[in-house]
């Protein structure tokens, strides 16, 4: 694949939280118009790299190239450009308590376009037909359930028709109906829209299903990276274990560490 | 993008739109649209597609504002020359069959 059909590339990237390191020379690259799933156990790291991807999470020069430019070093005109050209949904579908659904999706196409108010609430019900929530425009979120929430979050996501979607464990709190249609509609947007959608999750089903490319981590580093079949193939060790969700040996061969527990210590030996 | 507007005596005006149709061309380009349904009432409008590369969410929006008027005078909004991008955006929007766009249609509706 040339380099022009990347969108983005990952360089080496390494991320802290204070003092701790959470992500490790992180090297994969995102193809234009295609579907990549990271996946990967809870803690690895994924949410922190979806973090550095859509600028949350400040990145360091030289580390994660978009389009070419280095993401390390945009300014801030630059990371709004960019930031105008993705879109994300987060885990909780994040919407604004006060708006109604339709008002949602509004904020963002009334804050960066000059769309009359007429064309944004049409915009705003295609959007939620999409996800299947063109007859709730005017209900609440707290009207709504859980998965209704997720689905009104991701056609915000879509508000503004982006380049590129982040989409960041669209299947969880979802009945498997609801999450089939999620899946096909991300396939739909990749087809009709030709968006370059990266999505996280631990979702093995699903992540098999959407994927063009898979990467998989393991405590802040990449362990593999390729294709659907290729990932199903692996020999690694840990890859299997994930895809076989077998448990980890860390959490049955190791006694509670001490340390964390209130109390004093008792050496070994003594008492 | 550009309009140009042809108004062929005894038939429905015809818009010819060149370029994409987005979000940032959208606002003008409903204006003018609006105008030529408004003042041509019930003759209807062919809009020629033939020259549009690309069209984004507030296209066919602005599309369906432009049926729900032509509608309300009697009249009907003719698509002509959709590309695939287009046609599979209305589709997306599960709009094809209210603005008349059929799978694999060559020349849209009239």
């Amino acid at each position: 694949m040339s380099a022009e059909s990347h969108l983005i590339d990952m360089q080496g990237l390494n991320s802290h939280y204070g003092g701790r390191q959470v992500l490790f020379d992180i090297r994969f690259t995102i193809p234009r118009r295609q579907v990549t799933v990271i996946m990967g156990v809870s803690g690895c790291g994924k949410t922190t790299l979806l973090r550095h991807l859509i600028g949350l999470k400040a990145t360091q020069p030289g580390q994660v190239m978009i389009d070419g430019e280095d993401l390390g070093g945009f300014d801030e005109a630059k990371l709004r450009a960019y930031r105008l050209k993705t879109g994300v949904l987060f885990q909780g579908g994040a919407l604004f308590n006060s708006l109604s659904l339709w008002e949602n999706i509004a904020v963002p196409l009334k804050v960066h376009t000059r769309l009359p108010e007429k064309i944004i609430r049409i915009m705003a019900v295609i959007k939620l037909g999409l996800v299947g929530l063109s007859e709730f425009c005017d209900y609440m979120p707290s009207q709504l359930s859980g998965g209704m929430r997720k689905r009104a979050g991701l056609a915000r996501a879509l508000a503004m028709d982006p380049e590129i979607l982040f989409v960041d464990e669209p299947s969880s709190g979802l009945d498997p109906i609801t999450a089939a249609g999620l899946d096909q509609l991300i396939l739909d947007l990749r087809e009709t829209l030709g968006m370059t959608i990266i999505v996280v999750t631990h979702e093995l089903e699903s992540a098999f299903h959407i994927a063009d490319q898979l990467i998989v981590m393991d405590q802040g580093r990449v362990l593999a990276a390729g294709g659907p079949e290729e990932i199903q193939a692996s020999g690694d060790k840990r890859v299997r274990q994930f895809l076989n969700r077998q448990a980890d040996p860390r959490w049955t061969e190791n006694p509670a560490t001490s340390s964390c527990l209130p109390g004093e210590r008792v050496e070994e030996g003594k008492g | 993008m550009s309009a140009a507007v042809l108004d062929p005596p005894g038939d429905a005006p015809v818009v010819e739109l060149t370029g994409t149709v987005d979000f940032k061309s959208v606002p003008e380009l409903r204006k003018r649209l609006l105008k030529v349904v408004k003042k041509r009432g019930g003759d209807g409008l062919r809009l020629d597609f033939r020259r549009v590369t690309r069209m984004d969410t507030s296209g066919v929006a602005m599309l369906v504002e432009l049926h729900q008027l032509a509608s309300s005078r009697g009249s009907r909004l003719a698509l002509i020359g959709l590309n695939e991008q287009v046609r599979r955006m209305i589709q997306l929007a599960r709009l094809d069959r209210l603005l008349g766009v059929s799978i694999g249609e060559e020349a849209g509706c009239q």
